[in-house]
C-alpha cells in the first residue's frame, strides 16, 4: 500500500515537470517560428507567457535584445506587441530608446491615430504596460525635442493613471510649447 | 398701547430714546399690490403673494390704531436738549409728519419731514420748534407716517441728552403707538432713586380724562389723581409723600429718596385715549447722576407671564478696566396675590455654549423689591440673557435690570420684553459715525434652535441679508463693525461696502414669542452708548422665484432656482401683508412637481434651493411653497422640457468657425490650420471641422467617432526600384477612432454648438521610398449623443479621399464631404 502511495506522488512530480518543461519548450519552438515570419503564432504564444510564468520569464529573456536591433518589419512589430500584451517591465529602456529612436511614420493618418498612437508599436506596449512606464516617459518631457515630448505627452495622456496625470499636471507650466501644453490643459480638462 | 418694550442705556449722558413703529397712515384690510405679475417661462424672477394658513385666502384686517404715535415726553430747556431719530425700516420711500403739542394740548403747525427707504433722519427739536415758531419747553411730538407706507414701517426714537458737560444721564423714552383694543390702564416698575418718581401723562383723546396713579412700594399704596386736558399732558409724582409742581429736570440736588416701586396709571377715558412715560432721577457724588426711564405697558396687552432681557451687561464696558458690572433687578407685583418670581440667567460662553442658572424669588401681593445678581459670573467675551418669570397673570409682573460699574458709564439699564410679544422682530437704526460700534444682540428665548433673519441696509440703500440659527436660550452678537471690516457675505454672496457709516437693521423670527433683540450702539471717545430695541409685526407677504435653469431636456437634472420669502412689516400679527422689508430664505419650504411624468423634484426639497430631473418633453409644473408657520406663499412654475436635439455636419473647406477655439497643430500631423486639401512635410490630408448645433447646451453631448479605411499604394526610390504598401482593405469594419479627448472638442458650457477638428491623410515616404501613386479613403462615422439622454444619438457619415499620381496629390481626383466612398479598390 504504501509502495503504492510512492509511485503514485513520483508520478504526479514527474508528471509536472515533464509538462512544465513542455510549455517552456513549446514557447521556445514557438518563439523560432515568429522569427522565422509565422506571425500567426503570436497569439498562441501571448496565451502562453500570460498563463505560464516560466513561459513569460522565458520570453522576457529573450524579447528586449530581440525587439532591439531587428528591421521594423512585421515580425518586430509582432514581437513589441508580445512585450506589451505580457506587460514586460523588463523591457521598459528598450520600449522608451524605440519611442524616441523610430522616426518612420504611419501610412495613414488622422487625429484619432495621431492621439491613440495605435499604429506606433513601441507606443501601444508602453500603454499597455501602463502605470510602470511612468517615470521613464517622465524623463521624455525634459528633451529638447518638440516631437519626443508630444509622443511622451501622448503616452501620459493615454496611460490615464493619476500618477500620469499628475506629471502632466506638474509638466504643464513649463511646456515651452504652446500646441503641447494646449494639449494637456484640453486632457484636463475633460477630466 | 403698543410701545417698544426694551432699552438699554448709559449713565454718561441723557438720551430719551423711543422707538417704535408709527401708525397707519392710510388703513387698508386687503392685500397690498404684488410687485409684479406672476410670469411664466424664461422670466427672471416670477413673484406671488402670500395667504394666512388655515385662513381665508385675503388676509385678516390689521389692528385698529388710532392716529398718530407720539412721544409723550419731550424736554428742551436750558439743560437737556432733545433729538429725534426716524428710521424706515421699508424699501418704500416715505416721509413722516411731526407735530409739536404744549402741556396744553395745543399744536404748533405740522413739519413734513422725507424718509427715505431704509434711511435713517434725524431732526433736532429746537429745530422743529424753531420751524413751528413755537416757543415750548415740555410736550409731546406727534408723528405720523406717509401713505405710501401700507403698515407701520417708519420707526422713531427721541434722545435727550444733556447740553452741561458733566455726564449725568441716558434715559430711553417709547414712541407709543396706541390702538383701541388698549385698556384704560398702564403699568410700569421703577427702580429706587434719590428722588420721587417724575410721569408724564400724554392725552391721545379729545376728551377730558381723569387720572388715578398709584405707587405700589414695599407695604404701602399711594394714590394721586389728576385732569389730563384733551391733547394734553399732565406730570406727576406718584410716589412723592407731597405733591410737588413740575420745575424742570434738575438732575443735581436730592430731594427724596425713592424705594423700587410699581407705578399704576388708570384713566377714566377712551381705550388707548392716553400714553405715559416716566423718569426716576438718581444722583450720586461718584456718578453724577443718571435718569432711570420709566416705560408704560398696558398689562392687557402682555401675553405671558415671562419676561425677557436680552443681553445683559454683555461686554458694554466702554472704558477698559471698568468691567464688570453689578447687575439688579427691579420687580414689581401689581397682583392681589402673592407672586414666586423665577430669575433665570442664561450665560452664551465664548465657544456658543449656553448654561442657565436661577433664582427664585416671593413677592408679597402689590409691592415692589429690588434684588441684587451680582456679576452673574461673566467673563470677557462671554454674552447672556434673564428672564424673569412670575406664576401669576401676565401683567402683574414688571421688571427691569440695572447694571452698574464704578467707571463710565456707570449705569446700564435695560427694560424687559414681553416673553410671548407678538412683535416677532425690530427695526433699528445703526452707525459707525463718529469711531462708533453697533451691535446687534438677539436673544433666543425658546426652547428650540430658531432662524433669525437679518436685513442690514446702509445709506445708499444696499442690503444684506442672512440669517443665524440660535441654540435655545443662546445670545449672539452680530457686530456690524465686523461684518464690514471682514468683507463677510450675506446669503446672495454680496458684502457691505468698506465705506458704509450708517442704515438701518431688520430683523425678524418667523415665529412670534421666541425671539428679542436689540442694537447697541457705542461710541468709546465719549464713552457713551444707546440701544435701540423697537418691536415690530413682520411676516411673510410674497415669494419671489429666481430661475437658474429655464430649459430643460430631458435626461437633464439641473438647479432650478431659488424662491426666497418677502418679508414685510406689518401692523398687525401675522397679516401676511404689509410694507417689503426685503427677501429672506431662512423659512419653512415644500417644492413637488404637479407634473411629475415630466420632471420631478430632485435633492433637498426643504430649502430655498431645488433641482429638477426632467423625464419627459412637456411643460412641467412644479410649485413652490414658502411659509412662516402663519403666512404662506405659494408659486407654481412652469419650465419646459424638450428632447434633446443636434443638426451635424462637417466643413471640408474653407476657415474653421470663427470661435471654434480649436488647433489643429495641437493634435494632429498637419502643418496647416485652413480646412481643405494640405500638402504637409511627411503627409498629404485633408483638414475638416465637425460642427453639431444643439438645441440645449454644447457641454452635455459628446462626440465618438468611428473609421473604416483602405490605402493601397507604390513606392518607387531614387533608382526606379517599387513596392507596394497597402493599409486596411475592400472591407475594413468601422473601428473606434477616437472620442474625447481623442477627438479634441470644443464645448463651451451654455454654448449650443459643439466643435470638433480632423485632418485625415495618407504618408509621402513607406519604408523609405517616396510614394508614387496611391489611393487612399478614409470613411468616418461620427456619433453625436446627449449625455444625460444617453439613446438620443444623431449619426453623421463623411469621408476624405486622395489620390496620388507621379509623387502628387492630384485636387480634381480627391475629395471630402458627406456620406462614404467605396474602398473596394
Amino acid at each position: 500500500m504504501r509502495n503504492k502511495l510512492y509511485f503514485a506522488l513520483f508520478l504526479i512530480c514527474i508528471t509536472r515537470l515533464f509538462f512544465g518543461q513542455d510549455e517552456t519548450t513549446k514557447a521556445q519552438q514557438l518563439l523560432r517560428e515568429l522569427k522565422a515570419g509565422n506571425i500567426d503564432t503570436l497569439k498562441e504564444l501571448t496565451e502562453l507567457g500570460r498563463s505560464d510564468p516560466g513561459v513569460k520569464a522565458y520570453l522576457a529573456s529573450q524579447l528586449p535584445a530581440e525587439i532591439s536591433d531587428k528591421q521594423h518589419g512585421a515580425v518586430w512589430k509582432a514581437e513589441v506587441q508580445l512585450v506589451g500584451d505580457l506587460r514586460m517591465t523588463a523591457a521598459l529602456p528598450q520600449l522608451v530608446k524605440l519611442l524616441v529612436d523610430k522616426t518612420d511614420q504611419p501610412i495613414l493618418t488622422g487625429m484619432g491615430r495621431y492621439m491613440t498612437m495605435k499604429d506606433d508599436p513601441p507606443a501601444t506596449a508602453l500603454i499597455a504596460i501602463g502605470n510602470p512606464t511612468v517615470p521613464a516617459v517622465a524623463e521624455l518631457l525634459d528633451s529638447e525635442d518638440r516631437a519626443t515630448r508630444s509622443k511622451a505627452i501622448r503616452l501620459l495622456i493615454n496611460i490615464n493613471t493619476s500618477d500620469a496625470q499628475n506629471v502632466l499636471a506638474i509638466h504643464a507650466p513649463t511646456e515651452k510649447d504652446a500646441s503641447l501644453q494646449l494639449l494637456i490643459q484640453q486632457h484636463t480638462n475633460t477630466k | 398701547m403698543s410701545v417698544c418694550f426694551s432699552r438699554f442705556f448709559y449713565a454718561s449722558i441723557i438720551s430719551i430714546v423711543s422707538f417704535t413703529s408709527l401708525t397707519y397712515a392710510q388703513q387698508n384690510p386687503t392685500l397690498s399690490q404684488p410687485l409684479a405679475p406672476p410670469s411664466g417661462v424664461g422670466a427672471n424672477h416670477t413673484f406671488s403673494q402670500a395667504y394666512r394658513i388655515g385662513g381665508p385666502t385675503t388676509p385678516i384686517a390689521p389692528m385698529p390704531l388710532v392716529e398718530p404715535s407720539i412721544f409723550p415726553l419731550f424736554i428742551e430747556d436750558s439743560e437737556i436738549s432733545s433729538l429725534v431719530t426716524l428710521i424706515n425700516g421699508s424699501a418704500v420711500s416715505s416721509s413722516a409728519v411731526l407735530t409739536i403739542r404744549d402741556l396744553q394740548g395745543k399744536a404748533s403747525p405740522p413739519v413734513s419731514i422725507p424718509v427715505g427707504a431704509h434711511a435713517k433722519v434725524q431732526i433736532k427739536v429746537a429745530d422743529l420748534l424753531q420751524k413751528a415758531g413755537a416757543q415750548i419747553r415740555v410736550g409731546s411730538i406727534l408723528v405720523t407716517q406717509g401713505p405710501e407706507l401700507k403698515s407701520p414701517a417708519i420707526v422713531g426714537q427721541l434722545t435727550l441728552s444733556a447740553i452741561t458737560a458733566a455726564p449725568v444721564a441716558l434715559t430711553e423714552e417709547e414712541l407709543v403707538m396706541p390702538m383701541l383694543v388698549d385698556s384704560q390702564d398702564l403699568r410700569s416698575i421703577s427702580e429706587s432713586a434719590t428722588d420721587a418718581q417724575f410721569v408724564a401723562v400724554t392725552s391721545m383723546s379729545e376728551e377730558v380724562q381723569h387720572i388715578t396713579a398709584q405707587c405700589y412700594k414695599k407695604g404701602s399704596i399711594a394714590t394721586k389723581t389728576a385732569t389730563l386736558a384733551p391733547g394734553g399732558v399732565t406730570l406727576l409724582y406718584p410716589c412723592s409723600k407731597d405733591s410737588p409742581q413740575f420745575e424742570g429736570i434738575s438732575l443735581l440736588g436730592a430731594s427724596e429718596t425713592s424705594d423700587p416701586a410699581g407705578i399704576s396709571i388708570h384713566s377714566d377715558g377712551p381705550n388707548g385715549g392716553f400714553a405715559a412715560f416716566g423718569l426716576a432721577r438718581h444722583v450720586s457724588p461718584n456718578t453724577k447722576g443718571f435718569l432711570g426711564s420709566l416705560q408704560f405697558i398696558d398689562p392687557t396687552s402682555m401675553h405671558s407671564s415671562a419676561l425677557v432681557f436680552t443681553g445683559v451687561s454683555a461686554d458694554y464696558s466702554l472704558t477698559p478696566g471698568a468691567y464688570p458690572y453689578s447687575t439688579e433687578v427691579a420687580l414689581a407685583n401689581f397682583s392681589t396675590e402673592q407672586s414666586h418670581v423665577k430669575i433665570a440667567f442664561h450665560k452664551t460662553d465664548v465657544n456658543g455654549s449656553v448654561s442657565t442658572t436661577t433664582k427664585d424669588i416671593v413677592l408679597a401681593p402689590q409691592s415692589s423689591m429690588q434684588v441684587p445678581l451680582g456679576q452673574l459670573g461673566m467673563k470677557a467675551g462671554e454674552v447672556g440673557s434673564v428672564i424673569v418669570s412670575s406664576d401669576q397673570l401676565p401683567g402683574d409682573l414688571m421688571a427691569k435690570i440695572l447694571s452698574g460699574s464704578d467707571s463710565a458709564p456707570n449705569q446700564l439699564e435695560q427694560l424687559a420684553k414681553d416673553g410671548l410679544d407678538e412683535r416677532n422682530g425690530g427695526a433699528h437704526p445703526w452707525t459707525l459715525q463718529d469711531s462708533a460700534r453697533s451691535d446687534l444682540v438677539l436673544f433666543n428665548h425658546s426652547s428650540h434652535t430658531e432662524p433669525f433673519n437679518i436685513w442690514i441696509t446702509t445709506e445708499d440703500g444696499a442690503q444684506w441679508n442672512k440669517s443665524v440659527r440660535l441654540a435655545p436660550f443662546e445670545t449672539r452678537v452680530v457686530s456690524i463693525n465686523d461684518l464690514i471690516r471682514n468683507k463677510i457675505a450675506d446669503s446672495h454672496g454680496r458684502i457691505l461696502r468698506a465705506t458704509a457709516s450708517s442704515g438701518s437693521v431688520v430683523w425678524q423670527t418667523p415665529v412670534p414669542g421666541t425671539g428679542s433683540g436689540h442694537v447697541l450702539i457705542r461710541n468709546e471717545a465719549n464713552a457713551s452708548g444707546e440701544s435701540f430695541s423697537c418691536g415690530i409685526y413682520s411676516s411673510i407677504c410674497g415669494s419671489e422665484f429666481t430661475p437658474d435653469t429655464t430649459l430643460y431636456t430631458v435626461g437633464q437634472t439641473a438647479h432650478f432656482g431659488n424662491l426666497d420669502a418677502e418679508v414685510c412689516l406689518a401692523s398687525s400679527p401675522n397679516a401676511c401683508s404689509g410694507t417689503l422689508v426685503g427677501t429672506g430664505n431662512d423659512f419653512d419650504y415644500i417644492w413637488q412637481s404637479l407634473t411629475p411624468n415630466i420632471a420631478t423634484t430632485s435633492g433637498y426639497v426643504s430649502s430655498n434651493s431645488i433641482d429638477l430631473a426632467a423625464i419627459s418633453a412637456g411643460t412641467a409644473n412644479i410649485e413652490g411653497f414658502v411659509t412662516d408657520g402663519s403666512c404662506a406663499a405659494t408659486n407654481v412654475l412652469n419650465v419646459p422640457v424638450v428632447n434633446p436635439t443636434a443638426n451635424v455636419f462637417v466643413n471640408v473647406s474653407g476657415s474653421k468657425t470663427a470661435g471654434d477655439n480649436l488647433l489643429f497643430s495641437v493634435g494632429a500631423n498637419t502643418c496647416s490650420e485652413s480646412l481643405g486639401l494640405t500638402d504637409c512635410t511627411n503627409y498629404w490630408l485633408w483638414n475638416v471641422e465637425g460642427r453639431a448645433m444643439v438645441n440645449d447646451d454644447a457641454s452635455r453631448w459628446t462626440v465618438t467617432q468611428y473609421v473604416a479605411n483602405h490605402a493601397k499604394g507604390i513606392t518607387m526610390d531614387a533608382q526606379g526600384n517599387t513596392a507596394a504598401f497597402e493599409v486596411g482593405s475592400a472591407s475594413s469594419p468601422y473601428e473606434l477612432d477616437g472620442t474625447q479627448p481623442y477627438t479634441p472638442n470644443q464645448a463651451t458650457p451654455d454654448a449650443n454648438d459643439l466643435f470638433w477638428i480632423d485632418s485625415p491623410g495618407i504618408v509621402k515616404e513607406v519604408n523609405g521610398a517616396p510614394v508614387d501613386t496611391a489611393i487612399m479613403v478614409q470613411n468616418f462615422m461620427d456619433n453625436v449623443c446627449s449625455v444625460p439622454s444617453p439613446s438620443t444619438c444623431y449619426t453623421y457619415y463623411w469621408y476624405v479621399k486622395l489620390t496620388i499620381s507621379g509623387g502628387e496629390v492630384i485636387p480634381t481626383a480627391s475629395s471630402a464631404g458627406y456620406g462614404t466612398q467605396s474602398l473596394n479598390f
